[in-house]
């Protein structure tokens, strides 16, 4: 009975009317009860959760206090054999995405608190997969590692990263942040892979947000309008992906390619 | 307020009306925004007895976003070259008031309070006949420039400031480069300075206390917000308040050189400097 099933799942994944050959991982550690309680960050968290994905991907939401390294080894393991998509929104280093401190010998400081390493290079595998890390100086050395195996691709930032966020979902830098990160997320677990148009949309957000702060309505925004500045621009001008055009190998994803799905969930 | 004006010490943006902010922009365009700064305008020290002359250089220095101060007389003008006074240029009347000295007197005698500000002298002596010679020698050896009062004088004195800017803005360069780069940056809020004897190559202020004067910038920013305590910014998975940005770009923390840099990239921007 499983051999027509899973002969149907192919074929409709072939076809391009499901999804059940993909997965999509969502990482979205909180590092402290703090940050974990606040209304802007369960905002946040919501905002990833509610993604649109196509009909039949694997779908794992690791989220919270709880997030660990056993916890991403876990849905790597559960997810082999998939195309993966992975999206991080935390805290990074240039080596490595970073946890909640686990109270161990394996636990590391970075600038004097302290973290877990929940994803590096030593988990860099031979299995297709994209990685989009909202997050500080990752794009400095994991992104590049993390394209080392060919059929893999990586979107991050080579600086620290900001953002402002504000109790109100309807906050304008609230709407800004809503804005970029569903649909870039959005779009990167829907076409299962990043694209170069991926970059380009992404620096035309923050292209459109700056000129929202700048010459728009939102310059009336004393209280926010500069540093949204500072920190929209700050993000586009560190923003890197992975593999570079002069990089590209016989299995990265193809930059005119851009899977859709219909029958989204 | 029209476009090009500016309050000191105040962001302000530009006049025109917003764009429809649901349009895509220009994407062949690499994008410039052209952002005011809360830069403070630039100062400059006049000195004139002639009470017209003050009204008039007052008027059209403001509206071209200078901030002058214009006095009458020598002990005015002395009382304010306090050290760090801060002005770019400097302008004295040779011929001022009969209970007076006379205006390159006066320069010659407090060259080192005016520090490394731009000085040029200005005369209603049409085609310097009536001035001794050597007053005039003497003032061309201390490369003072000598500014007639002529119909149109007030434009050729607003150029004489925007040059001294735009010198500075050049001078500028390879410190906020280095700051692009995240080297470290000069030395933090330096005390005011003494006065030392004026040099071509020491203008006043930038680029020594340029990485002072963004530090400054951003810190009365931050914490002249309407909630500057509230944890709202995200970063490394903690939240932080203005004011908490504020304490770590005082103590000099990795943050805080992180916003210098955000801050010298605004100033790029603003400048239209190619990195």
């Amino acid at each position: 009975m499983t051999q027509p099933i899973g002969f149907l799942k192919r074929l409709l994944s072939n076809l391009g009317i499901a999804a059940f050959d993909r997965a999509a991982i969502i990482i979205v550690p909180a590092y402290d009860p703090a940050s974990q309680s606040s209304p802007a960050m369960r905002h946040v968290v919501n905002w990833l959760l509610r993604l649109r994905m196509p009909r039949g991907m694997a779908r794992h939401f690791l989220v919270g206090q709880r997030v660990s390294r056993a916890e991403v080894e876990g849905a790597l393991r559960a997810t082999e054999g998939l195309k993966r998509v992975k999206v991080f929104l935390g805290h990074g280093t240039r080596a490595a995405l970073l946890g909640p401190p686990q109270g161990n010998a394996d636990d590391i400081v970075s600038k004097g608190v302290s973290y877990s390493v929940i994803y590096n290079a030593e988990m860099v595998g031979p299995n297709p997969s994209a990685l989009f890390a909202y997050s500080c100086n990752s794009g400095k050395q994991l992104g590049s590692a993390f394209c080392g195996p060919p059929g893999r691709s990586f979107l991050g930032f080579e600086d620290e990263t900001f953002l402002l966020l504000a109790d109100e979902e309807e906050a304008e830098c609230m709407r800004v942040w809503k804005d970029i990160l569903q649909k870039m997320a959005g779009g990167i677990v829907n076409d299962g892979t990043i694209l170069p148009k991926h970059e380009e949309m992404l620096r035309k957000l923050y292209d459109r947000h700056l000129a929202f702060f700048q010459k728009g309505k939102g310059r009336r925004n004393r209280e926010d309008a500069l540093y949204m500045d500072l920190i929209l621009n700050s993000q586009r001008e560190s923003l890197c992906r992975y593999p570079r055009p002069d990089d590209r190998r016989d299995g990265d994803p193809d930059p005119h390619a851009g899977a859709r799905h219909r029958g989204a969930d | 307020m029209s476009q090009g004006e500016n309050r000191a010490g105040e962001a302000f943006w530009p006049d025109k009306e917003s764009q429809d902010v649901t349009s895509e922009p220009d994407s062949d365009k690499r994008s410039q925004y052209y952002l005011r700064v809360p830069l403070p305008p630039p100062k400059v020290l006049v000195l004139d007895d002639d009470v017209d002359v003050r009204n008039s250089l007052n008027e059209d220095f403001t509206a071209r976003g200078i901030d002058p101060d214009c006095v009458a007389t020598t002990s005015e003008a002395k009382s304010l070259l306090t050290p760090g006074h801060g002005y770019k240029v400097i302008f004295v009347d040779i011929k001022l008031g009969e209970d007076d000295i006379s205006g390159d007197s006066f320069i010659f005698e407090n060259l080192k309070l005016m520090g490394g500000a731009k000085v040029a002298a200005i005369t209603a002596e049409f085609y310097f006949q009536d001035m001794e010679r050597e007053r005039y020698a003497r003032l061309i050896r201390a490369q003072v420039d000598i500014i007639p009062k002529r119909r149109g004088f007030s434009a050729k004195l607003i150029q004489v400031v925007e040059e001294v800017i735009e010198e500075e803005k050049r001078q500028m360069l390879p410190v906020i480069k280095s700051l692009m780069r995240g080297e470290p940056a000069p030395a933090l809020t330096p005390a005011p300075t003494p006065p030392t004897p004026p040099t071509p190559e020491q203008p006043s202020g930038f680029p020594k206390g340029f990485v002072a004067m963004l530090e400054q910038l951003l810190l009365d920013w931050l914490k002249s917000r309407t909630y500057p305590d509230k944890k709202r910014i995200l970063h490394g998975g903690k939240l932080y308040s203005y004011n908490d940005i504020a304490d770590e770009i005082e103590q000099g923390t990795e943050l805080g050189q992180a916003h210098l840099k955000m801050m010298a990239s605004l100033f790029m921007r603003t400048l239209s400097i190619d990195s």
